[in-house]
């Protein structure tokens, strides 16, 4: 049975604070930039309903568990958002069980691009690698079931890996049952034209390195930002030097007089 | 920071003398606000881009779990 969606039927437009938690659409390859998300838990990530692109806001029936002869209702939110690599973004869906409701089985994520579908594994933490994590439903109003994520990865191929100027693209997204795969939702989803900030870029080791002022390109920081972990979690410090080039190149440390400088690490 | 020890193990007084606030744009672009004017060298925000930088399939920042892998 394959049940289009309307999008004109079953609407509902609910808070993002109601939708539940985030889940990539994505898979092991990083069809997204990593750092256009932050590694910080997904509840403090989200993206303002201002910035994204969205597809998709209603209610789905999807098989109940255990009973599986029962349907519940739940609040499915898919969209897009871009990254500040232009032409790039990320596709996010939301399940939440409508309130009362039974535990669900997590949908399996394809995307179809010219008759040809794609596994999209689903993770719920940003770059995520470990196929353990992938299909784990976490979260208030969830009852967590670990269903598609392993299985995912394990049909991808070296024929249906998805590339990234697919993922990108337009394409249709299908929504499968993760108990009966014949029942399908077909979703349009259009590619992300142009790019924002991220919501939440880490200041992290990544960063380290040689960079020079704008507009100065003879004057720059070498930057070194170390993540020390320990009991109380990651506690970054940052060692930053100052330093300009000579006529012929070569470089020249400012502060051969060693100077402390406190620094905030900030957020953005 | 003054009155340290050369290859020595003497802790140097330290003093602030200013603040710098670093935030990261992206994988190119940190903006750096910096306030120095007890050094005589004032207060500014620049932008700060990459001299170089490597890529990793196709992306100037490598994700934590691919720095591990390389890492093992």
């Amino acid at each position: 049975m394959l049940n289009k969606l309307s999008l004109a039927g079953l609407m509902l437009f609910f808070s993002q604070t109601a939708v539940g938690i985030e889940n990539f659409i994505t898979h092991a390859t990083t069809l997204y930039p990593p750092a256009c998300v932050s590694t910080a838990p997904l509840g403090e990530v989200s993206t303002p309903s201002s910035t994204r692109i969205q597809f998709l806001n209603q209610l789905v029936d999807l098989t109940a568990y255990p009973n599986t002869n029962n349907k519940a209702d739940v609040e499915v939110l898919v969209y897009r958002r871009g990254c500040k690599d232009p032409e790039r973004g990320v596709m996010f869906i939301s399940t939440s069980l409508v309130a009362g409701g039974e535990a669900f089985f997590l949908p399996r994520i394809f995307a179809k691009v010219e008759g040809t579908r794609y596994p999209l594994r689903l993770a719920n933490e940003p770059n995520s690698f470990e196929q353990e994590q992938g299909g784990t439903i976490k979260g208030s109003g969830f009852r967590e079931f670990i269903m598609d994520g392993v299985a995912e990865s394990k049909i991808a191929s070296t024929e249906n890996i998805i590339s990234i100027a697919q993922y990108n693209g337009s394409f249709t997204l299908i929504i499968q049952d993760g108990f009966d795969p014949s029942i399908e939702y077909e979703l349009p989803v259009t590619a992300y034209t142009g790019f924002q900030k991220p919501v939440n870029f880490p200041l992290t080791g990544r960063l380290s390195g040689n960079w020079v002022v704008e507009g100065v390109p003879d004057q720059g920081f070498l930057i070194s930002v170390n993540e020390f972990i320990d009991e109380n979690g990651v506690q970054n410090f940052t060692f930053l030097s100052w330093y300009t080039y000579n006529s012929d190149g070569s470089l020249l440390p400012t502060f051969m007089k060693s100077l402390p400088i406190r620094l905030t690490l900030k957020l953005s | 920071m003054t009155n340290g020890e050369f290859l020595g193990s003497k802790v140097a007084d330290r003093e602030v003398v200013g603040s710098a606030t670093l935030t990261a744009e992206s994988c190119n672009e940190i903006t750096l606000e910096f306030d120095l004017q007890g050094l005589g060298l004032g207060s500014d925000t620049v932008t700060l881009n990459r001299i170089f930088s490597l890529e990793t399939a196709g992306y100037a920042c490598r994700d934590q779990t691919a720095r591990l892998d390389a890492k093992n």
